[in-house]
């Protein structure tokens, strides 16, 4: 039994010790890492009360099934995107121990001042992070758009603060009911457009164009997977335990998250380079992930989560290492380039098919579960966009992958002449990835209660969880 | 054009915020200034230092083990009954430095384009000492008046600042404020780790407090700010001589 404090503890006590001894950095990063990837499996559903102050006073943390299950699936793809690309670390492992620290802190905070914090730390070590390819003006409308989600957030909870005077969680959820309608409409508002920053939500996300699709192997894989969980579970958390919404405003909302995921789908069915249409296709995730939040169906939308972060682990890690090695990552000219590497062919092709939730895969049992939900509470038109962009991005992945696996011109038979000159070097770290979550995603597609039954443990004890 | 969408943006947004918040209607609402009912809220048991359930009232350079023991409200909530945002609020601008380092740290000072003066550079002789001082006195008072660990770093890499300034071969040693850094960062959560091993709770004020109002009246709470203002002061310096740093020639 670990106290989940020090998931947050250890990586930050690692990251100041790391300024003090640069030699040993990326021994601190990876015993940091390990530490947290071991503890996060040993976690026990508590609550942690820290200095002594009982909630709502102090500010505690909480350890339920729903944090635990996304703490496990953050920790797992920050190691894997850590440790397949360690020669891209650099100088960077500090900056790496404190946004795992921070990320932690996200999932696990249970004060709404505290998550503003630790959300602070996640996006200022962002920011960092995405001048390592040296494109700053990707990073600049970051910060600028980044600030702005922020101060919208601070402000939300300042008005509920003032008032009915608190700041825990589930306290806070308690009291929502005595705020005047016209304040509570203002901060929900407010703290809704400041995650949709993080969270990649339309109008908010102009940012991630020029950060995703600038990514290198080591950073894209955690923004696209680490950083995406983390953003979307504490979305989760806040409109499905906090924040409850009924009537106009839920529309309003569930416009806002089902335009994102169809724009994103169609952005990204429009790009030519492999990032720049990840990039997209995971705003329409988040957009997919968050609707299904907003409606209720919270256990459909904590397995896309998994089968996004799995899936756009691979493919990020792939396409930016593509980019690092060849220099490019347009579709064009990488044809092929699967021919050479078929082990992280493998990997790439099954993560793509289970994001695109091709039957037999992962992915289709996670859309036939949300879908049926959605029937069930009598919706009719949420199913019918979800397939649509369905189709949208099942065309674009399936386009990719037969231009990346077999070269030359359509309708005509390819040889091996048309196949790109360029190929990864240092493929063995990043096929031993590619091969481990591609063989991961193949064992829960066939096995889904694999990962369905911490999430259907959640959902038996909702109320107790905050 | 884009400046009249924007104006109007702006207008929409606060139209749309004054009038929900200045609203009438059911419910609570937006507070006017100072009529906030205190007794409804989770501050209120701060000022009162009654978290734990002692009602009794705290008076000054009388009251023994009050809570936190500190006098001044601001460090009893920032410091103790909220550590762990202080913590990360440190982390936070570990974080902003690190990535000033990393993109703008070289090798060479900056030269001014006009020497410092004699009467800049005997000054700041006189000034910088007190400065220091006076910075070193807020922080280890932070607990008994307005003041800590953040302002009283400040005003180290204040002092840090007018060397610069006047001086044009002055250069501080980098390695030994991160160093410092890194120490204060450390000892902080390694203090936060002995109260879990202590007390059970991470952060727990494991050490005796006393009369409310003496310099040893409040635990861990004077190391803590003590280690901030250590931590901020190193690492506002380091941000000052990585601004003024460029590149070898």
């Amino acid at each position: 039994m670990i106290n989940p404090v020090l998931l947050i503890a250890i990586p930050l006590l690692f990251a100041f010790l790391s300024v003090m001894f640069k030699k040993a950095d990326k021994g601190f990063l990876i015993l940091g890492i390990l530490f947290n990837l071991i503890s996060a499996f040993f976690l026990k559903e508590t609550e942690v009360i820290i200095g002594g102050w009982k909630p709502p006073f102090g500010i505690n943390l909480v350890a339920d099934q729903y944090s635990i299950f996304g703490l496990i699936i953050l920790n797992i793809v920050f190691a894997f995107s850590v440790v397949s690309s360690l020669p891209s670390v650099k100088k960077y492992s500090t900056l790496l121990l404190v946004s795992l620290a921070s990320l932690n802190g996200m999932l696990l905070t249970g004060d709404l001042f505290n998550l503003f914090v630790f959300l602070e730390i996640a996006s200022i070590s962002a920011y960092i992070m995405s001048t390592m390819t040296k494109k700053y003006k990707g990073t600049f409308n970051y910060i600028i758009l980044g600030a702005l989600g922020s101060n919208l957030y601070l402000l939300g909870i300042i008005f509920l603060y003032s008032t009915v005077g608190t700041l825990n969680m589930s306290d806070m959820a308690s009291k929502l009911h005595l705020v005047n309608n016209n304040v509570l409409l203002l901060s929900i508002t407010f703290i809704f457009a400041g995650f949709a920053v993080e969270a990649k939500l339309i109008p908010f996300n102009g940012w991630v164009k020029g950060v995703y699709g600038n990514a290198n192997d080591l950073n894209g894989g955690i923004f696209a997977s680490a950083y995406a969980t983390a953003a979307i579970m504490v979305f989760g958390r806040l409109f499905t335990n906090v924040f409850t919404l009924d009537g106009t405003l839920k529309t309003i909302l569930l416009a806002v998250t089902v335009s994102t995921f169809i724009f994103g789908e169609i952005a990204a069915f429009s790009q030519k380079n492999i990032r720049s249409t990840l990039a997209f296709s995971s705003v329409g995730q988040a957009g997919l992930i968050a609707t299904l939040f907003l409606t209720g169906i919270t256990g459909g939308a904590m397995m896309q989560v998994a089968n996004n972060a799995f899936a756009k682990l691979v493919m990020f890690t792939i396409a930016g290492a593509m980019y690092v090695y060849t220099g490019t990552d347009n579709v064009e000219k990488l044809q092929g380039l699967f021919k050479k590497h078929k082990l992280i062919g493998f990997g790439f092709s099954i993560a793509a098919l289970s994001l695109v939730g091709l039957p037999i895969f992962y992915g289709f049992y996670v859309k036939i579960f949300a879908l049926t939900n959605l029937f069930k509470i009598n919706s009719y038109w949420l199913p019918a966009f979800i397939l649509f962009s369905s189709l949208i991005e099942g065309i674009y992945y399936i386009r990719m992958l037969v231009k990346l696996w077999n070269p030359g011109e359509e309708g005509k038979e390819s040889k091996d002449e048309y196949t790109t000159k360029l190929s990864l070097e240092n493929t063995f770290a990043y096929a031993v990835l590619a091969v481990i979550i591609g063989l991961f995603i193949i064992y829960i597609s066939v096995n889904p209660e694999f990962i369905t039954q911490g999430i259907s443990n959640y959902l038996s004890n909702i109320p107790g969880g905050m | 054009m884009k400046r009249v969408i924007a104006v109007l943006l702006v207008g929409v947004l606060g139209f749309f915020i004054y009038s929900n918040l200045y609203s009438t209607g059911n419910g609570n609402l937006f507070p006017k200034f100072g009529e906030a009912k205190l007794s409804e809220r989770v501050s209120n048991k701060f000022i009162k230092k009654s978290v734990n359930g002692n009602e009794s009232e705290v008076i000054y350079n009388q009251t023994k083990d009050a809570e936190s023991g500190s006098a001044n409200m601001v460090t009893s909530i920032v410091v103790n009954y909220r550590s762990f945002d202080t913590l990360g609020e440190v982390t936070v601008l570990f974080v902003s430095a690190l990535g000033v380092g990393l993109l703008l740290s070289g090798k060479s000072r900056m030269k001014f384009k006009t020497p410092p003066n004699f009467i800049l550079r005997s000054a700041v002789r006189v000034i910088a000492g007190i400065i220091l001082i006076t910075g070193v006195y807020i922080f280890i008072h932070g607990h008994l008046t307005p003041g800590g660990g953040f302002p009283g770093g400040s005003m180290i890499a204040s002092a840090v600042l007018l060397f610069y300034i006047s001086d044009d071969e002055f250069k501080t040693k980098v390695k030994a404020f991160k160093f410092l850094e890194g120490t204060a960062g450390s000892l902080y959560l390694i203090f936060g780790l002995l109260g879990l091993s202590l007390g059970g709770y991470f952060l727990y004020n494991f050490l005796p407090t006393g009369v409310v109002g003496n310099l040893f009246s409040a635990g861990i709470v004077p190391i803590i700010y003590i280690f901030v203002g250590l931590k901020v002061g190193s690492e506002l310096s380091n941000l000052i001589s990585d601004f003024l740093s460029e590149e070898g020639k």
